[in-house]
């Protein structure tokens, strides 16, 4: 194939991303309009009905019947084709965290080999999978860490798709080819027929046609690749047990690049470990290691770019695509905020969003499934974490426009290393904003703050574990300020500690049973009734299956900016 | 005798709800992978995961798992479910009342209505009814449940939108008994609708087949030649002799009541019982999962015996049988 034939394709497989991209990102209200989060006021609507709708194609009828105003993350090309043509809707698309990866087992034959590992890569045509499949509505990636994250490197999504460099490198490894097309090793063993594991295709219909197409391109290079669709939970067992060769998986990555630690230490290749491919390398293990422990921003940002070059080289496992967010809104709200990071579906919208018409009424958003529980402790869903997000706030909040921390509770932090018993420590500082108050209207102190990290490590809740289990000592300086020291250093502490969700210390003192404790029963036994919380709303009424209504947060700290804005 | 006869069902039922209870335990336990291997979260460590399998019990050795089990089966406390952390009990009633009324009022309609064109069918063979009884129950028996729900769904609830597409409730909710009642059974209605579609088909073609051959036996020319009126022959004596199957479908149904539609529930987004099995069952949610069985399996044995009992209730022979035996 020529190189201009080649190109001819790239094109082709990239316009329909932009244009994807331009289509529906002009569309909503106030779509990325540059604010300052600072001086935002609200919840501008008084109540937030998170509407329960299932079945996919329900929610789709729903939103073009305009009994939802907000439909999130939809992943189905022919559903966002529809919606898209909907003139009563705006829609809008950011990258996500969602990354989908092949995995290969870097213990075993051939793919012990980085050459090998790299001419797989070569092979597979993302650009091809990301048109047919998912009709553009994500992007090829060539990246450990989605490109919307910070600290992704700017070569992400370069397009490495080279069937002839993959036969060079296999060339030059000593590989040959049979007769058939089927590769020999350079020892002359022919080599097996390898199987790639992959999801049933009722379950994940569009994994398993990918993996077909991987299994496609592997195969057209000599690799005698098979695929074996299998239950979910059995796959993951074989993974897990590393009795495969080839898997293909999806995962959703935090926007910060120490979970590069767990998915590719040696030390997390062990049962129940995230090291599926069993890459063992001791300079990625040192750089994981720095990466994981640094003590500052600095060293976090070096550590992390050595990390991805020296992933880039060893290739364990294959990156494939990165999924696009898509949400819908009704074009009946204004103030909608969304940008190539977040979709409209995000907390500012909530905040901001105003009826066209001026006259006030609920906010019907789709909730896709049941919460189910709406304990803080032990909701594991993201569905319940949906509502419990908008109740509960943490002393660190997001920045809509850079993803980058931002003053949520704490209008400041510190972080630095200090040395006790001859042995160094990270301590954090938090300062509280002046005059915060829970949704009941009393004070929001430190020492709240302080009791919700206490009750969280004395518990050793599980959601909780692993950000609490390195604190060392919570102390309470003043009213509005709390120093939090860590055992060892990391820079990481400060987003795990500052994202935890902040409880009144009176609720928790409350709470006997944290794990049967149901804060929606009047009645119970276990706990306070109700959620009291500092974020933008407040639980008026569950109904399982039906609905969840949420109310505005009077107390609210973005609330009591609406008068000075008046003045 | 009929003392023997009922004990040595009974013992039999318990043998089966045992049986049931066993491998309940054991299914689940090889199913490869647990509530908690499936979780794929770099901010979920191994030794976090450890903590939760902790709290699930699922650290304990399988023996002491097995005796927590049996126990929570026989006292009805079934613990709390893996993905809620609700108590399992409260999970299932709070479905209950939903898919209850959704499945017996569905049954019932598609029973009634099916009984009633089988049996007009059978009085009119050969003619345009029959034909088009036949071939309405084969085609409406024949579709896919999902695809029938999503055409009404498109047809009734978008197009034309009579109907809500969704839940059972409006939002927000109408105020006051007689509106809060009407609310409901309107948002009900498609489901029914569509469950009752399904189902009367199959009902038609069965009654249509026994009472075809019923109406050729001696005893109804015996009737018809005693003067009796059509509808007594029809009713009083052909209809009574096809009963007994009937009635035995009808009870071998009842776990279905409880079972309930997933796919219904599911298209039409609706809390019930159905989804939950689903959802216990794919999430590896033991508590549920085997409670859910285990109370399927309890109803199933239960209806068993009533059926048998209710038989011979309708059919003398069967009684006079017993009695012979």
């Amino acid at each position: 194939m020529s190189q201009m034939q080649k190109n001819f394709i790239r094109l082709f497989c990239i316009l329909p991303c932009f244009f994807l991209s331009t289509v529906l990102h002009s569309t909503p209200a106030s779509a990325g309009e540059k604010f300052d989060p600072e001086k935002v006021y609200g919840p501008r609507i008084e109540k937030l009905c998170m509407v329960i709708i299932t079945n996919a194609d329900s929610q789709v009828l729903a939103a073009e019947k305009g009994e939802l105003d907000i439909v999130s993350d939809i992943t189905r090309p022919s559903d966002i084709d529809r919606l898209s043509r909907d003139p009563g809707l705006s829609m809008s698309l950011a990258r996500g965290f969602h990354a989908f990866f092949l995995l290969l087992n870097n213990k075993s034959r051939p793919w012990d080999d980085p050459e090998v590992r790299h001419a797989a890569a070569e092979a597979i045509d993302r650009n091809n999978m990301v048109r047919t499949i998912y009709s553009g509505y994500c992007e090829p990636i060539n990246s450990w860490l989605p490109p919307v994250s910070p600290w992704s490197l700017p070569e992400s999504t370069k397009n490495i798709h080279d069937k002839g460099s993959a036969r060079k490198r296999l060339s030059a490894k000593g590989y040959k080819w049979s007769i058939t097309g089927g590769l020999i090793y350079p020892d002359g063993t022919p080599m097996d027929k390898m199987k790639l594991l992959t999801p049933l295709a009722r379950v994940a219909p569009t994994t398993a046609e990918l993996a077909e197409q991987i299994a496609d391109s592997l195969r057209s290079v000599g690799f005698p690749v098979d695929v074996e669709p299998m239950d979910f939970s059995a796959m993951i067992g074989k993974l897990d047990r590393k009795e495969y060769s080839l898997g293909v998986i999806a995962w959703s990555m935090g926007k910060n690049p120490d979970s590069l630690y767990s998915f590719y230490h040696s030390s997390m290749d062990m049962p129940g470990g995230y090291n599926m491919t069993s890459i063992h390398d001791p300079d990625l293990d040192d750089a994981l290691l720095r990466l994981r422990y640094a003590k500052n921003r600095a060293d976090a940002e070096t550590a992390s770019k050595r990390s991805q070059l020296l992933l880039a080289q060893l290739m364990p496992s294959i990156p494939v695509y990165s999924r696009f967010s898509v949400s819908a809104v009704s074009k009946k709200w204004k103030n909608v905020f969304s940008n190539e990071k977040m979709t409209a579906d995000n907390m500012w919208t909530l905040i901001m969003a105003e009826p066209v018409d001026g006259k006030e009424r609920p906010l019907n958003m789709l909730l896709a499934e049941e919460p189910r529980n709406l304990n803080p402790f032990v909701a594991s869903s993201a569905y319940s974490w949906q509502i419990l997000g908008l109740i509960y706030e943490s002393l660190i909040g997001t920045d809509p426009f850079t993803l980058e921390d931002m003053p949520s509770l704490a209008e400041s932090w510190s972080v630095e290393s200090v040395t006790n018993d001859g042995k160094e420590h990270t301590r954090l500082t938090f300062r509280l904003r002046k005059g915060l108050k829970w949704s009941d209207g009393s004070p929001l102190t430190a020492s709240d703050v302080k009791a919700t990290f206490d009750f969280l490590k004395k518990n050793s809740i599980p959601r909780f574990f692993d950000s609490v289990k390195n604190i060392r000592s919570v102390r309470v300086t003043n009213s509005t300020q709390l120093t939090v020291d860590m055992e060892g250093t990391s820079y990481w502490y400060l987003d795990n500690i500052g994202g935890l969700p902040c409880m009144p210390a009176k609720v928790l003192q409350k709470v006997k049973d944290w794990q049967n404790w149901n804060p929606i029963d009047p009645n119970g036994k276990f706990g306070p009734y109700g959620l009291v919380g500092a974020g933008p709303f407040m639980l008026d009424e569950y109904r399982p299956g039906e609905f969840v209504m949420m109310k505005r947060n009077e107390h609210y700290r973005m609330l009591e900016k609406k008068n000075v804005r008046t003045e | 005798m009929k003392n023997r006869w009922f004990w040595s069902r009974l013992f039999s039922s318990i043998g089966v709800l045992a049986a049931v209870l066993v491998l309940n335990f054991i299914l689940f336990r090889i199913m490869p992978g647990d509530a908690v291997s499936t979780i794929i979260d770099p901010n979920f460590s191994p030794e976090a995961k450890d903590r939760l399998r902790e709290l699930y019990g699922l650290d304990k050795p399988l023996l002491e798992q097995f005796f927590i089990y049996i126990k929570q089966m026989l006292t009805f406390s079934f613990g709390l479910s893996f993905l809620s952390r609700k108590p399992v009990w409260d999970e299932i009633l709070s479905r209950l009342p939903g898919t209850l009324f959704l499945m017996a009022t569905s049954m019932f309609l598609s029973s009634a209505l099916g009984i009633w064109l089988g049996i007009k069918a059978a009085l009119n063979r050969g003619k345009l009814a029959e034909r088009i009884v036949l071939r309405a129950g084969a085609v409406t028996a024949s579709f896919p449940g999902f695809f029938v729900q999503l055409v009404l769904i498109m047809l009734l609830a978008r197009t034309f939108p009579i109907f809500p597409l969704r839940g059972s409730v409006s939002i927000p909710q109408p105020t006051g008994a007689l509106s809060v009642t009407l609310d409901y059974l309107w948002h009900m209605a498609l489901p029914i609708l569509s469950l009752t579609l399904m189902g009367f088909g199959g009902w038609a073609l069965y009654v249509r087949n026994l009472m075809v051959k019923v109406l050729g036996e001696d005893f109804v020319l015996m009737a018809r030649a005693r003067g009796l009126s059509e509808n007594r022959v029809v009713y009083g004596h052909a209809f009574r002799t096809i009963l007994p199957p009937i009635l035995t479908i009808l009870l071998m149904s009842v776990p279905g009541l409880v079972s309930g539609a997933v796919i219904t529930e599911s298209v039409f987004s609706l809390h019930g019982v159905g989804t939950f099995l689903l959802e216990a069952v794919s999430g590896h949610d033991y508590p549920s999962a085997g409670a859910a069985f285990y109370m399927l399996a309890l109803i199933t044995v239960i209806s068993n015996l009533l059926a048998d009992v209710v038989y011979g209730l309708v059919d003398p022979r069967v009684r006079v049988g017993g009695r012979d035996q």
